[in-house]
């Protein structure tokens, strides 16, 4: 852009506003997909790998606040298609947009229910009868959840566990929903499903100089430097305002048990009348955390690595952010290969791969 | 900090930016210190009660404006979509008891025909 300042400036500043506004336009989630599964909000999808050569399939689980299309976000910048390209058949599992009606909706139903049945139609779509659990935020909250109450009866060959929070003391979030003013059961009376928005508020408020003036900020100045990346802001733009409504009783169950009472590390947890016992957890295990975390700051996660059963335990802790250590602009060459690598040395066919 | 200006009008865009970004690197610092202390916890606890409160009324208002005029309400539509909701839960159920018939007799059939059910494999 060239001219005198004060038209730079205008010219800068339409852009920028034209970005903001057109952000809705952005196409994110395009990789093909068939859908595989579906029971009342839960979907589960398979991409198909043109160049198979891993035999265990990989379900990716994401958490409930936002949209699991952060796998797949645009062309170029997406796990879902970097793992095809590696030779993974690939499954998502999402959770869908729950409404009020699904207010009785609690992790028993995530746990014990949609992953279990997810994973055996992946077992019966893939042919074969293990998978690998990649589970991201609450995601690997869940299926951590799901290796440690059914132990060696899972059908998880693998568990990966992105940013996930394991023990929730040391974290903000426990700070403001902890103490015993915060009423959660005043919250889940009122909202049968909790409305994305004041979850994605609460997330914003963490850091709020940051999320709601530093990337406004950033963004007009790579536009007035005509460096702005167009596709990349807006993809993940439409992501993070995506957010669909938490059900009420998931909701309590969340904020009790973990962050009220932090019950999955103390071991007193209890799903239909099952202890969650994180040392039942025998797969390979791969831990992944962001330094700069505050959702789930590494310190939440890195407990588990003491309190697993398994001998294959792997930790990966890295530069980025909650969101941003996966799905930024440096993920593909910083974490993805070692990702994928890790899996893949744990993804050899237990017996001759079918055909696809 | 003092700011630079060029041509007596604009500011160096080079300058403004190191000030701006000092002064938001404080103020991202002071604010992440205010939301982590208690009182703004407490303060966000009230918050949502409020926002629960709010919405609560509204929708109850609408529900009672809509009931009174003889219409279904947003109650009467999450009565029937959890309803759907118990006969989705009951479809599930017996298309996994299907699904576990058909295997267990694909089981019988390998075990009573083992030749034709390889061949049919091949």
């Amino acid at each position: 852009m060239t001219g005198p300042p004060g038209a730079r400036l205008a010219s800068a500043a339409v852009e920028t506003a034209n970005i903001l506004l057109t952000t809705g336009d952005a196409r994110i989630a395009v990789t093909p997909k068939d859908v595989v599964w579906a029971h009342r909000k839960t979907t589960l999808y398979r991409y198909r790998s043109g160049d198979r050569r891993h035999a265990v399939p990989v379900l990716l689980v994401f958490a409930l606040i936002n949209r699991p299309h952060i796998f797949d976000l645009r062309p170029g910048h997406s796990f879902i298609e970097y793992l095809l390209a590696e030779g993974f058949d690939v499954y998502l599992l999402d959770w869908g947009q729950p409404g009020p009606e699904d207010r009785d909706t609690g992790l028993e139903y995530y746990v014990c229910d949609a992953l279990p049945w997810a994973m055996r139609e992946v077992r019966r779509s893939s042919g074969v009868d293990e998978v690998t659990l990649v589970g991201w935020c609450i995601g690997g909250t869940l299926c951590a959840m799901h290796a440690a109450l059914e132990g060696p009866r899972s059908p998880a060959r693998n568990l990966v566990l992105l940013t996930t929070p394991i023990d929730t003391s040391e974290s903000l979030y426990s700070k403001w929903v902890g103490p015993d003013h915060f009423d959660v059961e005043h919250v889940t009376d009122g909202w049968p499903a909790v409305p994305g928005v004041t979850i994605d508020i609460a997330n914003k408020l963490m850091k709020p100089v940051t999320n709601l003036w530093t990337s406004y900020r950033r963004l007009a100045e790579s536009v007035y430097d005509g460096t702005a990346d167009r596709e990349g802001y807006q993809s993940m733009a439409k992501w993070i305002a995506d957010n669909p409504a938490f059900p009420a009783r998931a909701f309590r169950e969340w904020v009790t048990w973990l962050y009220k009472e932090n019950r999955l590390v103390r071991g007193r947890l209890r799903l239909r009348g099952r202890r969650v016992d994180l040392a039942r957890i025998e797969q390979p295990l791969l831990v992944v955390t962001a330094r700069a975390d505050h959702i789930a700051p590494p310190s939440n996660s890195q407990p588990l690595l003491d309190l697993t059963g398994s001998s294959d335990v792997e930790h990966f802790d890295r530069p980025g952010g909650h969101i941003g250590l996966m799905a930024g602009s440096r993920a593909r060459r910083e974490i993805w290969p070692d990702v994928a690598a890790w899996l893949a040395t744990r993804s050899a066919p237990a017996a001759p791969l079918p055909a696809a | 900090m003092a700011t630079q200006f060029t041509n007596g009008a604009w500011p160096a865009p080079d300058s403004v930016r190191r000030a701006m970004a000092d002064a938001e690197g404080r103020m991202a610092a002071g604010m992440e210190q205010l939301v982590a202390g208690q009182g703004f916890s407490q303060l966000l606890a009230l918050a949502a009660e409020n926002a629960v409160a709010l919405t609560t009324v509204n929708a109850d208002l609408w529900d009672l404006t809509l009931r009174n005029l003889r219409l279904a309400g947003r109650a009467d539509i999450h009565r029937l979509e959890r309803h759907l909701n118990g006969i989705d839960d009951k479809l599930e159920a017996l298309v996994q008891q299907v699904e576990a018939l058909g295997d267990a007799q694909e089981e019988i059939q390998a075990l009573r025909h083992p030749r034709l059910t390889a061949g049919d494999a091949a």
